[in-house]
């Protein structure tokens, strides 16, 4: 039931459709005046990089995206910007005029230079070890199969236990510094 | 993709759509009049025969009222707000199964728009998406008590999300797979009786339907909604079309969870009859509707029963009582399923028990 999409022609032009959409958003987000729509440009990006995940084959990370992320940390994100009045233009600064041109420039330059670099090189700088059901999954793939969900729950649980268990922590150590930082200080009270 | 194959899928989109739309038209009579003979009255029925041209009439009347809209809001958002509400509920349509596949002119038909092995998944991302239509509604009105009933509302939603999607992997790990076919596929054994709620999530269920409660801001969770005849909401500065939006959104919402319970708890098109052979998907079919219809009807039999929860106790509720609640029922079934397979314990089940 799922032809193979990588060699269908339909596929370079979902990777470029929904990168695309990405990056247009992704810029309306850093130059929006208003901080509500920076955010809500923000939320259509991260839908964008999920229809990239579907279009890659990653299904479950796709639906992952869309319920945890977008469902549930961007709303979050909104609520907070739009109670204390996210709506409002903000103030520009800008030291030197012009300043923030040159530093896109730079960062652009940094950035997509580094990636064309290691794309070109014959060793890869940073290369993943497959995992041990990659042989598997490239077959199911071909197959027309997608094990996304498979893949990802046993690589969770046996190469990135220790990363995932890891970021749980943190989000912990989040959570417990967001509640004190919201009791504040006890006032002594004189009766 | 042939031409054959979407012309199929343009049909079934079209059919899906339009039995949607007018089961969510005839939700709110169904309501309106289950509602007055248990509070011992009529109920609408002068408008047709039974009162049945009643949603017709409300209808016209939506389309024929003054679209007001404030001069301070945020146009923008104002206007994409019912339609982030109304967009996501009526998509989760497109994966759910209503049946088994057909032969229709010799041609094999599967009773579900589309199907991907990750459509549960799916479902929730869709009913996820919706909170943005309350969020967006609530802030772009320009009102205190708009923002501040569609933040109660939006995080009341999320709350019960959680709870909601921990209280389905029971079902996930009994079954192994996200799609929502082979969910139905797994609870047809038993002649037809081996649905997840017997077998063996009735604490899943029991969850799901009390989160699901809070996510489509029913009554006893409706206090988002009972402000706006208190206080304010986020749809009070809406009118006409948009406003019907919204409630088309909150029904369209209620039977994709009456679906939802149906297939993953309650066998969704099996029972007695359906493996027979030409008119047996029929059967099957029927009984989907059938049980849609019994949880459309809790649904409102609930509403007019319960008095509604105290956000307060409603957020304790959600936090203290159901998420605990579901990981118990998680680790349960877990625990259950590996034993179950690590001491091979499937030939000693009677014989009627294993598989069909």
């Amino acid at each position: 039931m799922y032809p193979d999409l990588q060699s269908s022609p339909w596929f370079l032009g979902a990777v470029i459709a929904f990168g695309l959409w990405a990056v247009a958003t992704g810029s309306v987000v850093i130059t929006a005046q208003r901080p509500v729509h920076a955010a809500l440009a923000l939320v259509s990006a991260l839908m964008a990089v999920a229809g990239l995940f579907a279009v890659l084959g990653a299904e479950f990370l796709a639906g992952a995206q869309v319920l945890v992320y977008v469902g549930g940390v961007m709303v979050l994100f909104v609520f907070v910007i739009m109670v204390v009045g996210g709506g409002r233009k903000t103030a520009e600064v800008e030291p030197v005029s012009g300043v923030r041109f040159l530093a896109a420039t730079v960062v652009v330059l940094v950035i997509g230079g580094s990636i064309v670099l290691g794309a070109r090189s014959a060793q890869p700088a940073f290369e993943l070890r497959p995992g041990p059901r990659a042989a598997a999954s490239k077959d199911a793939v071909r197959a027309g199969v997608s094990r996304n969900t498979e893949d990802v729950g046993t690589d969770l649980y046996t190469r990135a236990a220790l990363p995932f268990e890891v970021a749980s922590l943190l989000l912990l150590v989040a959570i417990v510094g967001a509640v004190v930082l919201a009791k504040g200080r006890r006032v002594e009270q004189d009766d | 993709m042939t031409l054959e194959m979407f012309l199929i899928t343009a049909v079934k989109i079209g059919l899906v759509l339009f039995i949607i739309l007018t089961a969510v038209a005839y939700c709110t009579y169904m309501e309106r009049r289950v509602l007055a003979f248990i509070q011992v009255r009529l109920g609408p029925n002068r408008v047709g025969p039974f009162g049945l041209l009643q949603p017709l009439a409300d209808g016209i009347k939506f389309i024929f009222k003054e679209d007001v809209i404030p001069t301070d809001v945020t146009r923008f958002i104002y206007i994409l707000a019912p339609i982030t509400a109304l967009v996501p509920a009526l998509m989760t349509f497109a994966v759910i199964p209503f049946g088994d596949r057909l032969e229709i002119f010799g041609k094999d038909i599967s009773l579900y728009i589309t199907g991907f092995n990750v459509s549960l998944l799916f479902v929730f991302a869709m009913t996820s998406l919706g909170v943005y239509g309350i969020v967006l509604a609530g802030w772009s009105s320009n009102s205190k008590y708009s923002l501040f009933g569609g933040l109660r509302s939006s995080a009341q939603m999320i709350s019960y999300e959680l709870a909601l999607s921990l209280s389905i992997i029971g079902v996930l790990i009994q079954v192994g797979s996200l799609d929502l076919v082979k969910i139905v596929e797994a609870q047809s054994g038993w002649h037809g009786f081996q649905w997840n709620v017997i077998a063996f999530q009735p604490i899943g269920f029991l969850i799901f339907f009390i989160a699901v409660l809070a996510e489509t801001n029913r009554v006893p969770f409706d206090l988002p909604e009972a402000e706006t005849e208190l206080v304010g909401g986020f749809h009070t500065e809406y009118s006409s079309m948009k406003f019907a939006m919204f409630f088309m959104a909150e029904y369209s919402a209620m039977i994709t969870a009456s679906c939802m319970a149906t297939v993953l708890f309650f066998g969704g098109w099996n029972g007695p009859g359906t493996q027979l052979e030409t008119i047996g998907p029929f059967i099957g079919l029927a009984w989907f509707t059938l049980k849609v219809f019994l949880f459309l009807f809790t649904y409102i039999w609930i509403r007019g029963t319960l008095p509604r929860f105290r956000y307060d106790q409603l957020m304790d509720f959600g936090w203290k009582l159901l998420l605990p609640l579901a990981i118990f029922n998680i680790v349960f079934t877990a625990t259950w399923k590996f034993l179950f397979h690590y001491y091979d314990l499937a030939p000693s089940l009677p014989a009627w028990m294993q598989g069909k």
